[in-house]
């Protein structure tokens, strides 16, 4: 019973290891700022979601696998809010996209959607 | 296990900290420093596990939260240069 | 539902710093205090943004798991996906920037969709604007997870029919 729980946690653990330090490579392999904030993201829902989803099973059902929960919930809500702000921030600063199709020049009125019906 | 995990977050750490360090823009150093408080607070949850002190969870809780509140603040004065007055103001 | 607001903020503080022992009912005045504080502020922010605390609906929970699962597996598929292109050797990319329709009702169901792009890895949303998503992708299979609709329609199940 406890030998099943801390394999669990053990494999859960060492998943979520490696997707925070793929995603920790991923910071250097891509080339400009907005493709990073992809890689971050990798981290901080994978890596950090895998790893304390491992550490619940050696909590089991207490106030710890609560804090647990409640650690990954502020953390789920408090990611896109600063990944959005820090990506708004940079677009609104003029740091400049690679772009290989873009939206952003069209009219919002009639084309919306186009791009829906998998056109292209 | 305990301490393969928290090595695979220190590796990550240092990993933030470098492209911290190398910027090259404001908004790298902002999403490195942000990911490094995220894997504080994994590492904070983990080492309490491994220390048999799972109470340093709620270190951890409030570290996200501050991580975010501070993460925006330094991204608002990042922009604006200045943490209190009006956004419309301050950004001309 | 309001009321459903305050119960949880009183839930969530009682769970964390609890009256364990009896000398801690000063304690317990704080914590009312601080739950009555935050639940005025959440009321003020919620009236001006026009909301009216549809999402603490008993019915709304109810759909939260299938939202849940919906919500893991896809954020499972995009981590595997990113990771893929992070390690591929030499593997070009091709960022593109999309408009993409929200078409929640309610702003609360609208941000949580934006909310949900930004969590995926892979996508993005840049802004949101009258119920348009400018969202930015990392290459053309992430571009197609959002065109496709199928995050929109789980939060559309989240949000329920019109009550």
């Amino acid at each position: 019973m406890t030998g099943a729980l801390d394999v669990a946690t053990a494999v859960l653990l060492v998943i979520g290891g490696l997707f925070c330090v793929v995603g920790g490579i991923g910071l250097h392999r891509f080339s400009d700022f907005y493709q990073r904030t992809h890689a971050a993201s990798v981290t901080d829902t994978a890596g950090a979601g895998l790893m304390l989803l491992g550490l619940m099973f050696q909590g089991g059902v207490s106030m710890v696998t609560l804090k647990l929960i409640l650690v990954l919930t502020f953390l789920l809500f408090t990611s896109p809010a600063i990944a959005h702000a820090l990506v708004k921030a940079a677009h609104g600063h003029g740091l400049a996209l690679e772009l290989e199709v873009s939206d952003e020049e069209t009219d919002p009125g009639p084309g919306d959607s186009g791009p829906a019906a998998g056109g292209e | 296990m305990y301490l393969a995990a928290m090595a695979a977050i220190v590796v990550t750490m240092f990993l933030a900290l470098a492209r911290a360090a190398i910027g090259p823009t404001v908004f790298d150093r902002i999403l490195a420093v942000n990911m490094f408080g995220t894997k504080t607070v994994l590492l904070i949850a983990v080492s309490g596990f491994l220390m048999g002190r799972p109470e340093w969870l709620d270190l951890a809780l409030v570290y996200t939260l501050v991580n975010f509140t501070g993460t925006l603040a330094v991204l608002r004065f990042a922009r604006f240069g200045n943490l209190a007055r009006d956004d419309r103001k301050a950004d001309r | 539902m309001r009321w459903g607001v305050l119960l949880l903020l009183a839930a969530v503080w009682l769970s964390l710093s609890g009256p364990y022992t009896v000398h801690e009912w000063l304690i317990l005045v704080f914590g009312l205090v601080s739950v009555a504080f935050v639940w005025r502020l959440y009321a003020a922010l919620d009236r001006e943004a026009g909301g009216d605390w549809e999402f603490f609906h008993p019915a709304a929970w109810l759909r939260l798991p299938r939202f849940l699962v919906a919500f893991v597996y896809r954020v499972a598929l995009a981590n595997l996906h990113v990771v893929r292109l992070i390690l591929a050797p030499g593997s070009e990319l091709h960022p593109r920037l999309r408009r993409v329709r929200a078409s929640q009702k309610t702003s609360f169901g609208q941000i949580l969709y934006a909310n949900f792009i930004t969590l995926t890895p892979g996508t993005i949303t840049l802004d949101l604007r009258r119920g348009e998503l400018l969202v930015y992708a990392l290459d053309a299979q992430s571009e197609a997870d959002v065109v496709d609709g199928s995050m929109d329609r789980d939060v559309l199940r989240l949000e329920g029919p019109s009550d």
